[in-house]
């Protein structure tokens, strides 16, 4: 049900709670189990654009170090619901662990297939993001809870130091607002030393001998996290080199000043086209976010990097003087392409 | 660079159709639009891109180094565009480059650089550059002989597969399991090419493609992914395609991208091209199996699969423009530089014609066969792949045959490890006789994903089977899954009428939903569509107030169907446009120019059954016209007639009474028109006494198809008998049609386009081989260059009656035979017919725009009277008998030619040879012919031929019927042994030294198709024809073609043909 009070029906899969959240699509092909274990999409419900869902199976979750997985992007299923087209059947892969449905149902995240997604794609195209609720049953209340403190539901509550198998020489700091895996994975894999510290916790402590700063991605309204942006103004104070991903983007922009408004319904998927102002290269990137930068309010000192060659949005800051860089989409893909990863080696 | 030369890909043949009409006429918008001059060489007169309005000049020539150079000192052009006609275009390219053509005449080469176009044809420096980047292509050598390449084998092992560089759809491929199968392979490639490429069998891996883009700043993106249903092992133009891939995961899918997008840089590719994987199924290791650096089969697929329109961006990028800065046409809105995202399914299959060939391999495997293709879209691969099975038009109602239900098991498994061009119901019958997916999977490679899904549709056709009653639920999920109303009838034992009134009654209805690019996340603005029942609402709904009308297309390319009907739907659509009204436009065939998105207002990418036809109507609620796509809309009029549909042009009852066999006859009768004797059989007897009367040879119509073939001549009673003994049906049910076979007789065609009875404008077109050819298959003047005035008003005035009488209204087709100076009516069909572009461009008149104008009844055109045209156009078949390995390439009654060319020239002669070497016919470069001039009435007819050779010099060598036949009248020639007599030198001597120009081998009998049904036997002429096509020497089997190309090469050196483009012979 929507909050417009239409009635969809389908097919219930998974889990069989009440799940409420914002209903959003993506139009990726591929890489739901990425998708759904993307931090930025908690509290929402996930509306398939791609018709086939769960062919491949989701992988044995496999441990890469603590609280870092090799190949999902976060512990468990962050999205609140999954709505799809078609049955989810007959999964066949060799690196298959669950089949998708399986995988939703223990972790009792409610699905509901045989839904007409392109239709509701489009509603929401045309309306804006809308709040909905998977159900099986007839009767059920809206959870006020279901989209307050996303970020400090999903970042790590702890710090956790991370080794490169070849080192860089270089450490960083990773301002964890619901990283994706994929980010430190990458930056894992170019040598750098990695510091992972919860979303409000005050760097400062640990800025010392550092080679630069990076803040994920996340979930929900940048201007939901106050205590983030006044920690990394006082990094930016410092000059030490940041690079802000997605949410991290969004924060970047407000601790200098910029404002950042919703997006009627986001970009979500795996095809956006973005452009580097400074060079005219194009890259296609891989997108989730609700939010964007104003790109009239882009302070002084800072210009856009990156541009949407779809609607012309913000994607991307750099600093003209300082070692500062921000996009919005994300670099490390997972799920998607990974044109812009040359991003983590500006560090 | 104002003035570029394009190059088009000449005749539809196996492995080079109809996608680069659709390629090249994408090409030439995107360089007009750009104010660029276009000069286009294209043999191929049946094309869209070779039509008035869009080139500013055509050369219908043939696409050779030769030839285009001289267009080239000609036209003096700034630069050229290879990439967009094919491995004919790119050869052609490279044939001109080392020749030092482009550089002498400062011709710029647009998009791909040279150097990278010989590197990816040549694999041994493809997979060197490639290696050095770290990207993995599959080992493997490069031998130049037979010997050599066993020398590999023998150390590297068997399985082995082999391919050769610089050939289309791969010639001389295979997989070899042992040293005898390895030299057999070896042999025949060679035939054709100087190297062969030994590589590590894949077969068994995954095979996914990709088209990727790269622009000259070196922006990149991949349009599509593809994966193939079949394994490596089966060439993807043989194989079910899948888009986007259904079994990748994101590492798979985007490792597998960038490695593409890594690749096309290294490659330093200016446009478009297509990347071949092999991906392991177990390890997710790759190899790279080929690049074309130029748009391809897959390529066409991708652009209808995605309505990204990759050609005619191709086209921009080859100017120098970027993807960031070409818009998106679909929605208008956004950027040409993004990877479009499908909310769809799309399932491509193959179309083989493999039944109509004598002799023919029905495997298949690495080497191309199928002449065509479908492509459906849907929302899940269960509806896709069944709406595609019909698409095929081959009577499939879904993928479960009833006739593939009847094989043991034990024939299912073996056919499931052999594939043949029937594999789909193979898979679909072994699933429904309890063979799982597992063993399934292990005997094909096909991933179980894919046999899962085949299966659920065996569960629910079993279901519909059994269940009592037919609830809303079973009879939804039927249709979710693909099920067609007349298979859910079958099952039900009830009609399909009874089926569509109780889906309507339930309210189970497909849905319509729009191709955007962008699933959703933008509208589009165009209205690319097709119809599902996974949805619940319907992306377009149409208006009312609009005047439409709506084209029924061609479906997919086969024998007999080709790129001609989709000239005439192109030209339709255009038409009734330019008249004011909207149009909507129905095909599935992605190989064509009336898909693309822009020719009308809106495209339904659909199935041409009955059932959907009228789902669109209901919709749409518009008039149709039926008569411009070929035989499938022809065939759907008299059912949607039935319907009370309006059907624009000729009245569903005058085609009846044209195309029922007894009607018409009598109507002849009436009207005193000649028509050859016939009769109507239901018994043995009966038709041995009729076919007495009527006089052998006779020419034989069953009502029943047998192995495909619908028609053959019987020249003898007892070979009549025993042909009716042979077939164990009975001809009570089913009776035969006999006709009287007019030896010797000239054939004509009369195209032409009728107002309320009243003829507007007509040609008429000679055949230069006797009756008895397909006329598909026939050479074509125009106009006639031997009909005498007197015979030829005999037909008009004939044709005048019959359109007359019938009241016909639109266009027609009558054909002719001509016996001792009297013209016999031998077929009438009140539709466009495949000459239309033939005739249309040769006297510029456009016939399918007459009549549209008529089917619209408003404002015709009346054409000008023209007085007989000064020069002569010649239409030339093209066959791909080289493909079809065993295949007998003697012409029949029945089609097997793929394609055609023609060729414009100051008289036959001239046109003639053009039009020959566009076939890619090698002039005979050696002065030896090879004579084999079969029984009776062959050699007497290629006499006067014989004689021409030996005037021009050459050595005549003959088998002993011929040598002797020769020597009688003083034509001196050598003897060559046959098989049986054991003499040396004997043809295979002759022929594998490959001494000889060209050969001319006729049948022994004129009827030799009823070899295999009647003797059983392999004849030393089929070996003959056989080894000369296997050889690649030109080949003659027809004594009046022979006779013309020896006095065409008699009066006309190669360099005498006048390079001419085509309003020179306008007279403009």
């Amino acid at each position: 049900m929507l909050e417009d009070g239409e009635v969809i029906e389908g097919v219930g899969f998974g889990g069989q709670r009440t799940a409420c959240g914002e209903v959003v699509f993506t139009t990726g092909m591929t890489g739901y189990p990425e998708s759904l274990t993307d931090p930025s999409f908690a509290g929402q419900i996930l509306v398939f654009t791609y018709p086939l869902i769960g062919n491949y199976g989701v992988p044995k979750p496999q441990l890469l170090d603590h609280h870092l997985m090799a190949n999902l992007e976060s512990e468990r299923i962050q999205v609140a619901g999954v709505v799809v087209s078609s049955d989810v059947e007959s999964p066949s892969h060799y690196q298959m662990g669950k089949p998708f449905s399986d995988w939703l149902e223990s972790q009792n995240i409610s699905g509901i297939s045989h839904v007409d997604t392109r239709s509701l794609t489009q509603k929401i195209r045309g309306k804006g993001t809308l709040r909905g609720v998977i159900t099986p049953a007839k009767q059920f209340s809206w959870d006020e809870r279901a989209l307050q403190n996303l970020v400090a539901k999903v970042s790590l509550p702890q710090i956790v130091d991370y080794k490169p198998k070849r080192s860089n020489g270089k450490r960083l700091l990773l301002i964890d607002c619901g990283v994706k895996h994929a980010i430190l994975r990458e930056l894992l894999h170019r040598g750098y030393a990695v510091k992972r510290i919860p979303w409000d916790t005050d760097p400062l402590p640990f800025t010392h001998g550092i080679d630069g700063v990076v803040c994920s991605n996340g979930p929900g309204d940048p201007k939901d996290c106050g205590a983030t942006v006044v920690n990394i103004k006082k990094l930016l104070n410092k000059k030490i080199p940041f690079l802000g991903i997605c949410l991290g983007h969004q924060l970047l922009a407000l601790a200098v000043g910029a404002d950042t408004y919703k997006l009627p319904y986001g970009h979500r998927g795996l095809n956006q086209p973005c452009q580097d102002v400074t060079t005219g290269r194009a890259y296609v990137t891989s997108q989730n976010h609700g939010y964007a930068v104003n790109r009239k309010t882009i302070p002084k000192g800072f210009t856009e990097w990156f541009v949407n060659l779809n609607d012309g949005t913000n994607e991307g800051l750099v600093s003209a003087k300082q070692k500062i860089w921000s996009t919005q989409f994300h670099p490390e893909g997972n799920p998607g392409p990974s044109d812009t990863n040359w991003i983590f080696s500006l560090l | 660079m104002k003035k570029i030369l394009l190059l088009g890909s000449g005749a539809l043949k196996i492995g080079e159709a109809g996608e680069f009409d659709y390629s090249g006429t994408q090409a030439i918008k995107a360089l007009k639009e750009e104010g660029r001059d276009v000069i286009l060489v294209n043999p191929n007169i049946a094309t869209i891109q070779t039509s008035e309005g869009l080139a500013d000049r055509v050369y219908f020539l043939p696409v050779t180094p030769d030839f285009v150079e001289r267009v080239i000192t000609k036209e003096r052009p700034d630069a050229i565009l290879l990439s967009f006609g094919g491995q004919t275009a790119l050869n052609c390219g490279i044939g001109l480059y080392t020749k030092g053509v482009l550089k002498r005449n400062n011709v710029e080469i647009l998009g791909t650089p040279m150097a990278t176009i010989i590197d990816t044809e040549d694999r041994e420096l493809f997979a060197k550059r490639l290696q050095r980047i770290g990207l993995a292509t599959a080992k493997g050598v490069t031998v130049k002989s037979v010997k050599e390449g066993v020398a590999y084998a023998e150390t590297f092992g068997y399985p082995i597969m082999l391919r050769t560089g610089f050939a289309l759809g791969g010639t001389g491929s295979g997989i070899a399991r042992s040293r005898r199968e390895l030299e057999a392979i070896l042999s025949n490639a060679f035939a054709a090419t100087s190297q062969v490429i030994l590589e590590e069998c894949l077969y068994g891996w995954k095979e996914v493609e990709y088209e990727v883009m790269r622009d000259c700043r070196d922006n990149c993106i991949t349009v599509c992914n593809m994966e193939n249903f079949d394994p490596v092992g089966i060439h993807t133009g043989e194989s079910v395609v899948v888009a986007p891939s259904q079994t990748l995961n994101d590492d798979e899918y985007y490792q597998l991208r960038q490695i593409s997008i890594d690749t096309i840089r290294e490659l330093g590719i200016v446009g478009e091209c297509n990347i071949q994987f092999a991906l392991h199924p177990k390890t997710g290791q790759y190899r790279i199996i080929e690049v074309n650096a130029r748009l391809s089969r897959s390529s066409a697929l991708a652009s209808k699969a995605t309505g990204y329109p990759l050609a005619y961006i191709a086209a921009k990028l080859a100017l120098g423009k970027t993807l960031p800065e070409l818009r998106n046409s679909v929605t208008g809105s956004t950027s040409a530089f993004f990877e479009p995202a499908l909310d769809y399914v799309v399932v491509k299959i193959p179309r083989w014609d493999l039944e109509k060939y004598e002799g023919v391999d029905p495997t298949i495997g690495s080497e191309m066969k199928s002449v065509g293709e479908v492509m459906a879209i849907a929302r899940t691969f269960k509806e896709a792949v069944q709406k595609a099975v019909r698409m095929l038009g081959q009577g499939y109602e879904g993928v479960i045959d009833e006739d593939a239900l009847r094989q043991s098991r034990i024939m299912l498994r073996k056919r499931l490890a052999t594939p043949d061009a029937k594999r789909m119901f193979v898979i679909g019958a072994a699933l429904a006789r309890g063979i799982t997916v597992d063993e399934i999977a292990k005997l094909t490679g096909i991933d179980p994903w894919y046999l899962s899904s085949l299966e659920r549709i065996v569960f629910t056709y079993q279901k519909l089977k059994k269940s009592k009653i037919l609830p809303r639920e079973l009879l939804a999920e039927a249709k979710r899954q693909g099920f067609s109303d007349i298979q859910i009838a079958h099952l039900r034992s009830t009609t399909e009428d009874s089926i569509r009134s109780l889906r309507k009654k339930l309210g189970v209805k497909p849905c319509v939903k729009r191709i955007d690019t962008m699933a959703g996340e933008f509208p589009a603005k165009t209205n690319y569509l097709y119809m599902t029942y996974a949805a619940g609402q319907s992306d377009h709904l149409p208006t009312s107030k609009e005047k439409k009308v709506i084209v029924l297309g061609s479906g997919p390319y086969a024998i007999g169907t080709s790129v001609e009907f989709d000239w005439c739907a192109v030209n339709t659509v255009t038409t009734v446009r330019d008249q004011g009204k909207k149009t909507v436009m129905v095909n599935c065939n992605p190989e064509t120019v009336s898909t693309d998105y822009d020719y009308s207002d809106y495209l339904y990418f659909e199935e041409l059954s009955l059932e959907r036809v009228l789902d669109i109507y209901d919709l749409e609620k518009s008039p149709f016209i039926l008569s411009v796509g070929g035989q499938i809309p022809n065939n759907l009029a008299p059912k949607l007639a039935a319907c009370g549909i309006p059907i624009l042009g000729s009245d569903a009852k005058i085609i009846e009474q044209a195309e029922n066999r007894h009607i018409f006859s009598k109507l002849l009768d009436t009207l005193g028109v000649a028509q050859p004797a016939w009769g109507e059989s239901h018994s043995i007897r009966q038709s041995v006494r009729m076919a007495r009367s009527i006089g052998f040879p006779i020419l034989l119509r069953p009502s029943f198809v047998l192995s495909g073939k619908a028609m053959l001549v019987i020249e003898k009673e007892e070979l009549l008998v025993s042909y009716l003994k042979s077939l164990d049906l009975d001809i009570g049910k089913h009776p035969l049609v006999m006709t009287r076979f007019l030896q010797g007789a000239m054939e004509c065609d009369m195209d032409g386009v009728a107002k309320e009875g009243r003829i507007l404008i007509w040609a008429i077109s000679e055949h230069v081989e006797h009756g008895g050819v397909h006329s598909g298959d026939a050479t074509m003047v125009l106009p006639p260059h031997s009909l005498p005035d007197s015979v030829r008003e005999n037909i008009v005035k004939n044709a005048g009656a019959i359109v007359a009488t019938l009241g016909v209204n639109g266009p027609f087709n009558i054909q002719f035979l001509v016996s001792d100076g009297k013209p016999y009516v031998i077929e009438c069909n009140l539709r466009a017919s495949r000459s239309f572009p033939f005739v249309s461009k040769t006297l510029r008149q456009n016939f399918i725009r007459i009549a549209t104008q008529v089917a619209l009844g408003n404002g015709v055109t009346v054409p000008v009277k023209k007085t007989k045209p000064s020069y002569v156009c010649v239409k030339v078949p093209q066959f791909s008998f080289k493909r079809l390995r065993g295949a007998d390439p003697v012409l029949r009654v029945e089609m097997s030619s793929t394609g055609e060319v023609a060729a414009f020239g100051v008289d036959v002669h001239e046109a003639y040879l053009k039009a020959l070497l566009a076939t890619g016919l090698r002039f005979p470069d050696k002065k030896t012919v090879f004579l084999s001039l079969g029984g009776g009435g062959g050699k007497l007819s290629f006499l006067a031929g014989a004689a021409c050779l030996r005037r021009l010099g050459f050595t005549l060598f003959a088998t002993r019927g011929t040598y002797e036949f020769l020597n009688e009248h003083n034509i001196p020639s050598r003897l060559v042994g046959k098989l049986h007599e054991g003499i040396h030198p004997n043809f295979v001597d002759l022929l594998k030294d490959k001494t000889v120009g060209f050969s001319v081998v006729l049948p022994e009998r004129f009827t030799d198709n009823t070899r295999t049904e009647v003797t059983k036997g392999i004849s030393d002429g089929y070996i003959m024809r056989r080894m000369s096509i296997d050889m690649g020497i030109p080949i003659f089997t027809n004594a009046q073609s022979a006779y013309l190309f020896v006095e065409s090469m008699e009066r006309y050196q190669i360099s005498d043909l006048e390079i001419k483009h085509w309003s020179e012979y306008k007279g403009e």
